[in-house]
């Protein structure tokens, strides 16, 4: 127990650490980047009317199809998140390989688990805080009640796609310890990988960028609204877990592994 | 130093919030604008950012009724109500919620 919380705080102290030493203009882009690409009329649902016929007549659709409006939001913002991760990583983590930093810090008493983790954390939590505010925004603007279940589900589904972008950048990071591939790996990757999925099997290419999120947002409900017996496992649902979740994870962990056990710094 | 940072992070945020949001502002609030209107049909832009000039342009093989006006305390005040042809009309807009109908 004590252990833990040794390693907790440990892992706090570097956060804070890594969060001070983060470059003030390149935050500021990003920040300035996320809100106006996501409240932009072109991303964003709630600058569009309400039409109160719809409202009026149809209010059972027009509700359906309201609350799905922040999963496209979150399709839009994928791409871009691909490149701000691929920037962030290569200044953050594969920058500190170049300059030697890494090496000095690793004379310090501290783990290389804590290490890496901690730069895998608050590079992760800077994209997804600034993608998630004006998300939040969003979605209060559009209507969804703070109070309901709806808007976490979202925020939470808005964690995959920025886990996703991280783990590749994390893996590029490590592995090529150079700023100029870590920056180009992770649309690269989302791209190629968005590709080749369309150019082979156009449905699975529509299950895991268009309607994953939708999925998952009424899996989220009806398990939150209902015991959890109804809720029904099936192919499609395992795909988006596969692709979403645990592949992300699986290059988090391989990327500390290979941090931990292979890479050799000299 | 922690501080300072946190003070120009919210200041960032700030200004990015005001410029997307003249952007918002500036962008048609509604449009159904369609490149060939039926008869009977409309289009209809509604704007939410005045003062501003809007320059209308109307081109038709028939009459048309144009019809601008503003949505005041429930009501709708009409600012042009005509048939016309064809025409470049500009018009000053000083009120919020202005709707254009033709």
């Amino acid at each position: 127990m004590l252990k833990v919380k040794r390693t907790v705080k440990n892992l706090k102290t570097l956060i804070a650490w890594e969060f001070d030493r983060v470059n003030i203009y390149l935050l500021g882009f990003i920040i300035f980047v996320t809100t106006a690409y996501v409240l932009h009329p072109m991303v964003s649902f709630s600058t569009r009317v309400i039409r109160i016929g719809e409202i009026m007549f149809q209010i059972k659709s027009w509700w359906e199809e309201y609350l799905f409006y922040p999963g496209d939001v979150i399709n839009a913002i994928e791409p871009l998140v691909a490149f701000l991760s691929g920037i962030l990583f290569a200044s953050n983590v594969a920058r500190t390989f170049e300059n030697r930093e890494m090496l000095t810090l690793l004379t310090c008493p501290i783990k290389r688990f804590d290490v890496i983790l901690s730069k895998f954390l608050i590079n992760f939590l800077i994209l997804y805080f600034t993608c998630g505010v004006p998300f939040t925004l969003d979605m209060l603007l559009l209507g969804i009640n703070p109070l309901s279940f709806d808007m976490y589900i979202w925020l939470l589904i808005l964690l995959l796609p920025v886990l996703f972008t991280c783990s590749i950048a994390l893996f590029a990071s490590v592995t090529f310890k150079a700023a100029a591939p870590t920056a180009i790996i992770p649309p690269l990757a989302y791209f190629g990988l968005l590709k080749i999925l369309w150019s082979t099997n156009v449905k699975i290419f529509e299950l895991l960028y268009s309607e994953w999120d939708k999925e998952l947002f009424n899996a989220a409900k009806s398990w939150l609204h209902f015991s959890s017996t109804t809720f029904s496992v099936n192919a499609n649902f395992l795909y988006i877990l596969l692709h979403r979740l645990l592949l992300p994870i699986f290059f988090i962990i391989l990327s500390i592994i290979y941090f931990q056990k292979v890479l050799q710094l000299d | 130093m922690r501080l300072t940072r946190f003070i120009a992070i919210f200041l960032i945020f700030s200004i990015s919030l005001s410029i997307v949001t003249v952007i918002r502002g500036l962008t048609p609030y509604s449009s159904s604008s369609r490149r060939n209107l039926l008869p009977n049909g409309s289009s209809t832009t509604i704007y939410r950012w005045p003062p501003r000039t809007v320059r209308i342009e109307l081109r038709s093989t028939g009459k048309l009724l144009f019809e601008i006006y503003y949505y005041l305390n429930g009501e709708n005040h009409t600012v042009i109500r005509k048939f016309v042809e064809r025409g470049i009309f500009t018009v000053d807009v000083q009120r919020r919620g202005l709707n254009t109908m033709f």
